[in-house]
């Protein structure tokens, strides 16, 4: 099961399809990136206008230096960070799952709209109903959709509207139970402000960059996303050098091995090994100092680790889930299906007609 | 960061596969038992020789994906220039690791095989014999020698 996510969290432009905005699918799929397909995680805008992941085209122009869009020449040296983007993801990802559930259509009003109920025919002629041919029922069907979607449109601005202003609300009247870090201007509960928190964040000032796991906090920073790098431009970015490539051919083994170290890596394996440690640290370091939210170090080491253990599993030929392995997956998959009321019953049936060819695959 | 993206495609192509006319001919695309290798059945595209073709194709999934193409291969036997009548290996310039890009997909790429059969490009041949009718102009050749292999081979079965 090695790097498999969890299915609950994959989530894609087309979920939108099915909401009374379909519209809003294109908006989703801008703000993904076209390598990873994931929403942009420090959007680097290239020479030729396409923006991508700072990780995803990092690695890309390692292979080959040009845009996976156009195909135009591009060098990493000339990539600029998109801060604007980068924001409107952030501010886009957290209120895209209130988004999700205020627009989903219901199953049973779509049928509504389908069966030609009489709640929304009472909006038309009764008279042409019963004489019209087929054809233009039709018409008549697409009609009443248009006038449904527009009702269900101001009713979701508006709660939209007011779920701006209960936020704003709780801006202007703090919860008595928690406060504002003077040092990285984060809010914590009072208590682990008094007992813990100000002594950690004097002590090692990186913590800024560690947003803490609390969702107050997250919610507060996310009605004014852009007000961290506006006040506080300088402690954001370029807390961290950028790293520069090696040049391999002419760095013997232990010079490696010492620069390893310096950025407290592991020096063990081989020459390979290392090369390919060292490279990948490089993206994923030069891709934080990108970041507006730039991580801490050792969330960097931890994410080598992984990925230096996926790799190693891989190598041994150990990349196949067994039968159980996959079962497993398939069940996992059912159950978010059923959990998640987003989804529509057209889906389980596309789960159940996968599952069903699955062993017509075996 | 490929299984997360090929977790992702699965559950795009779920939803896409069935209801965008654009992968019509795309009758299935699915993994096998790990996410790496995947099967997929193409259709014939209608007014061209391949008409009522089913071809079953393996693909491949490198590591590397989607910075390195996937490997795509017929498995029953088609007659196209640019596909190798024995080995079922495809001359498509896009799986090629210089002309691949990673904004493409397993579904576009499946996209682009049928676009293939619909416009063989008969000076890069892997069938040196088809690749001559056509070259030749002998489209009456051309087609019926197609048709005949279509109906003998094109067979898969989902």
């Amino acid at each position: 099961m090695n790097g498999f996510t969890d299915p609950n969290h994959i989530t894609d432009p087309t979920d939108f399809k099915t909401t009374s905005i379909p519209k809003i699918f294109e908006i989703d799929s801008l703000l993904r990136c076209h390598i990873c397909k994931e929403f942009l995680n420090a959007p680097m805008l290239t020479s030729c206008g396409h923006t991508f992941c700072s990780v995803c085209i990092r690695k890309c122009l390692m292979h080959t230096a040009k845009c996976p869009i156009c195909s135009k020449e591009i060098r990493e040296s000339n990539l600029s960070r998109n801060v604007v983007l980068e924001q409107l993801v952030t501010s886009y990802k957290i209120i895209r799952p209130d988004l999700l559930k205020k627009l989903v259509v219901k199953q049973d009003q779509q049928q509504n709209i389908i069966d030609k109920q009489p709640e929304v025919i009472d909006l038309d002629d009764e008279e042409d109903e019963g004489k019209e041919e087929e054809e233009e029922d039709d018409d008549d069907v697409e009609e009443e959709i248009i006038i449904v979607e527009e009702t269900k449109k101001r009713k979701n601005s508006s709660s939209i509207e007011s779920m701006f202003k209960r936020q704003k609300k709780e801006d202007r009247k703090p919860n008595p139970n928690t406060g504002v870090c003077p040092i990285c201007s984060k809010v914590y509960p009072l208590e682990e402000l008094q007992t813990t928190h100000i002594d950690a964040c004097l002590a090692n000032p990186q913590p800024k960059s560690e947003p803490p796991r609390l969702e107050k906090t997250i919610k507060n920073s996310s009605s004014s996303p852009f007000s961290k790098s506006f006040f506080q431009p300088k402690e954001n970015i370029n807390n961290y050098k950028k790293l520069t490539k090696l040049d391999y051919s002419s760095l013997s083994t232990p010079q490696l091995k010492t620069k390893l170290s310096k950025l407290e890596l592991p020096t063990l394996g081989t020459r390979h090994e290392l090369e390919t440690r060292y490279n990948e640290y490089l993206i994923l370091w030069n891709a934080n100092c990108d970041s507006i939210n730039a991580k801490n170090p050792k969330v960097l080491r931890s994410q080598l680790a992984k990925w230096e253990s996926s790799i190693k599993v891989k190598f041994e030929g150990d990349k196949k889930l067994d039968k159980d392995g996959w079962k497993e997956l398939i069940k996992k998959a059912r159950e978010s299906l059923k959990k998640d009321p987003v989804n529509t019953d057209n889906e389980k049936n596309d789960a159940r007609g996968e599952i069903d060819c699955n062993q017509h695959g075996d | 960061m490929a299984t997360k993206r090929l977790m992702k495609e699965f559950s795009l192509i779920k939803k896409e596969i069935k209801s965008n006319p654009e992968y019509s001919n795309v009758i299935f695309l699915e993994p096998l038992d790990n996410l790496f290798e995947w099967r997929c059945i193409l259709k014939g595209p209608a007014k061209t020789p391949f008409e009522q073709g089913k071809w079953e194709l393996s693909v491949q999934v490198p590591e590397q994906y989607p910075i390195q193409p996937p490997k795509l291969k017929f498995k029953n036997k088609i007659c196209h220039p640019n596909i190798n009548f024995n080995t079922g290996e495809i001359c498509l310039n896009i799986l090629n690791q210089d002309q691949w890009s990673p904004a493409w997909n397993l579904l576009s790429t499946a996209v682009a095989v049928l676009l293939l059969l619909q416009n063989p490009e008969p000076t890069s041949p892997l069938n040196i014999d088809i690749a001559n009718i056509l070259k030749l102009n002998d489209k009456m050749a051309y087609d019926s020698l197609i048709r005949y292999y279509t109906y003998r081979f094109g067979n898969a079965e989902i």
